[in-house]
């Protein structure tokens, strides 16, 4: 009886030990797969007559977005353009199973500055990456997916058209559009659609490729944000939609030139940007922030504030116009104009805060060197541009940036707001 | 008792048969195919690899970088310029006075290119790192025009790294770190002026007794004879006063020299030379002064 038992057990133990109880849920083994999707990301890249787009954002947090189009050649090669300027390059890629299969940009090329430690903040660059990870295909195959290596931003290649590559080209004057409409015209900037509940002041902020967006919060109060953005030929779009109120979101948006005026093209939407002549929004801390800092600043923007002072031009080679405004003290408050060898300035004797976002100066007299203020002031121009400077009415500070980048601004003149300046620190905080 | 053995052997024999599975292995997925080089590719393997066994990376390849640090790849159009002004102010002199086989075993068996600098967290640029005796990886390749001061620094960088490389495999004489043992982590502090007053060859070589060693090589060998000359023999080291600032003297308008320590400084820096060069030559037989003038010889 042991015996039998001790066979049958055993018998048992042979029969479980030896069954094949694993249950293969691929088709292939791993190794194979990744193969077959390496192969076919390189077939993909390859196979479109006129390359790629994509629209790259090398850190969203805080930089806005970047085009590119792209022709992947068999030989390893690759061109490409970007909308940043006129200029084409030829290096090498290669697509390689790492952490999945990885689109390798080689050796450097315009997608590189998306990285270089030079462009951007010195010595960290824009954050982007030089190998993109493939997350697979549209079903139409007219799609790529990819998201970078490290920090996992995704970044979509769309095929091209012949015409990209010459409407690359085209994106700057967008981009110079959403920062200046040329002629005379309000400063304030507001987006508004249908149905929505929100309006947003917009500020262009060229060196990140971000808008800032001020608004006024359900209960009343300043609130704001920044988003990346980037160009097409047409216009330009978010990052990603942002909420208008009352369901309503907007992302796209195309320039409708006759009309000087953005048009929100997203499906379901009616919504624009236009110039207005007075802000719905009080932007917070602004009269402050003005305070605090040294601003210089370099050329006059305003067509219409340059046409009011064009006979100052006439004195001599303006240089360029310089504010100071350190707090409390008196020594470095001044308007200052410099003109090639020699300047004059008007001090300020008072700022007078007149609200969250508003100043008032107060003309602390005439100084200079080399001129005669009696001579100086008779000119037209000169008495426009103090006369301007020193309105009782005041001015509105309009923020562009506040810190990482140093604090710019815009003035806004509260009787005409077609007048305005623009200050760009040179003091950081 | 021999039943029970006869079913164990039967058990036995069962389990190891029946449990034993062939599956066929099917085609290898290692590509062992011929690689496709391209003309660049095929440069390096006719002057770099097939000669000396040395492999270049110029194609982005970050399992060789610091990921944490944001960098480039170099430009296609760079590679083979540098690699050409490497090959004949580094390896070809070496060859020439240390000999093929030399070479062969020693120098590096990998060459990291990269494009971009590679800043420091306090602003400052790495212009080359060596790890172990097998790699050396060069930045700023952008940067670097044929004749140009950056190709120079790399030069020296390279210079710098191999004879790390060397003192590693066979270490020089423990009299060089007697010489001058006050070494600091603050050499930085401290301007090429200053730092040869004190018989340190440049500032960076009062780090250690390592990089003293490796310093005065790689300052030897990108000096021309009569320069490095010039340079040990124009040493002029002030007088101070109490308050440590130089002494001027207003009757023949120049700065009142400290013989005693002018004289310190450059019999220092001759004896670190001399024990530097013997090394050389008594552990690898070249002779400095002949490979310091080829290399001169081939300078832009």
């Amino acid at each position: 009886m042991k015996k039998i038992i001790f066979i049958l057990t055993s018998i048992t133990f042979l029969l479980y030990g030896c069954s094949d109880s694993t249950t293969e849920v691929f088709d292939a083994p791993a190794d194979v797969r990744v193969n077959e999707k390496v192969s076919e990301l390189k077939n993909l890249l390859v196979s479109s007559e006129h390359g790629w787009t994509a629209n790259y954002y090398p850190n969203p947090e805080v930089f806005g977005g970047f085009s590119f189009v792209f022709k992947f050649n068999a030989d390893e090669t690759v061109e490409m353009v970007w909308d940043i300027r006129e200029e084409d390059n030829l290096s090498y890629y290669s697509v390689k199973a790492i952490d999945g299969p990885t689109l390798k940009f080689d050796t450097y090329s315009l997608f590189s500055k998306m990285t270089d430690p030079e462009v951007g903040q010195e010595g960290q660059g824009l954050g982007g990456e030089q190998e993109l990870i493939y997350q697979g295909a549209s079903v139409d195959g007219n799609e790529l997916y990819f998201k970078g290596k490290v920090r996992g931003v995704p970044i979509t290649f769309t095929k091209a058209e012949e015409q990209d590559w010459q409407d690359i080209n085209t994106f700057k004057t967008m981009e110079t559009t959403l920062k200046e409409v040329s002629g005379v015209h309000p400063f304030y900037k507001v987006l508004s659609v249908e149905g929505g509940t929100r309006e947003y002041i917009l500020v262009f902020y060229e060196d990140a490729r971000r808008v800032y967006c001020y608004y006024m919060n359900e209960s009343g109060q300043p609130e704001e944000f920044d988003i990346g953005v980037n160009f097409s030929a047409e216009g330009f779009e978010f990052y990603e939609p942002i909420d208008m109120g009352g369901g309503k979101k907007v992302r796209c948006f195309k320039f409708d030139e006759a009309n000087s005026k953005y048009l929100v093209v997203d499906p379901g939407v009616n919504g624009e940007i236009v110039f207005k002549e007075e802000s719905p929004v009080v932007f917070k801390d602004a009269a402050d922030l003005y305070f605090s800092v040294a601003f210089v600043y370099s050329s006059f923007d305003s067509p219409k504030l340059i046409s009011q002072i064009q006979e100052m031009f006439t004195i001599d080679d303006l240089q360029y116009f310089f504010y100071s405004a350190y707090k409390n003290n008196p020594d470095y408050q001044e308007f200052k104009i410099f003109f090639k060898g020699t300047s004059f300035s008007w001090n300020i004797s008072e700022f007078e805060k007149t609200g969250e976002d508003s100043v008032v100066f107060h003309d602390g007299g005439f100084s200079s060197r080399d001129y005669d203020e009696a001579t100086i002031t008779s000119n037209a121009g000169v008495q426009a541009l103090h006369d301007i400077l020193f309105d009782p009415n005041g001015w509105t500070v309009v923020p562009i940036t506040k810190d990482d980048f140093g604090k710019r601004c815009y003035l806004v003149s509260n009787s005409d707001s077609s007048i305005y300046m623009r200050f760009d620190s040179d003091v950081f905080e | 008792m021999m039943k029970k053995i006869i079913c164990l052997l039967i058990t036995g024999v069962m389990l190891i048969t029946s449990c034993t599975k062939e599956e066929e292995l099917g085609d290898s997925l290692i590509d062992t195919s011929t690689p496709q080089l391209n003309p660049i590719d095929q440069w390096i393997r006719d002057n770099y690899t097939t000669p000396y066994n040395i492999e270049v990376k110029y194609r982005w390849d970050d399992s060789e970088l610091d990921n944490s640090r944001p960098l480039t790849p170099p430009e296609v159009d760079r590679v083979i310029p540098f690699l050409e002004a490497i090959k004949e102010l580094w390896i070809e002199p070496y060859v020439m006075h240390g000999g093929a086989d030399f070479v062969k075993t020693y120098i590096p068996k990998l060459i990291v290119l990269v494009g971009s600098h590679n800043y420091n967290a306090n602003g400052s640029i790495v212009l080359g790192q060596a790890e172990g005796g097998r790699k050396i990886t060069i930045f700023d390749l952008n940067y670097m025009e044929e004749d140009d001061k950056e190709l120079l620094k790399s030069l020296k960088t390279i210079h710098h790294e191999f004879a790390h490389i060397l003192h590693q495999t066979v270490t020089y004489s423990i009299e060089y770190q007697e010489l001058t043992p006050e070494y600091t982590t603050t050499w930085f502090n401290f301007s090429n002026k200053e730092a040869l007053s004190k018989g340190f060859i440049t500032p960076y070589s009062m780090k250690s007794p390592d990089e003293d060693f490796v310093e005065m090589a790689s300052e030897f060998l990108m000096h021309s004879k009569d320069d490095w000359d010039a340079l040990i023999d124009g040493i002029q080291v002030y007088k101070l006063d109490e308050y440590g600032n130089p002494i001027f003297d207003w009757t023949t308008f120049t700065y009142v020299i400290d013989e005693e320590k002018t004289n310190k400084a450059k019999s220092l820096l001759r004896e670190k030379q001399d024990i530097m060069i013997n090394y050389f030559l008594q552990v690898w037989n070249i002779d400095m002064y002949n490979l310091q003038e080829e290399i001169a010889n081939r300078l832009p």
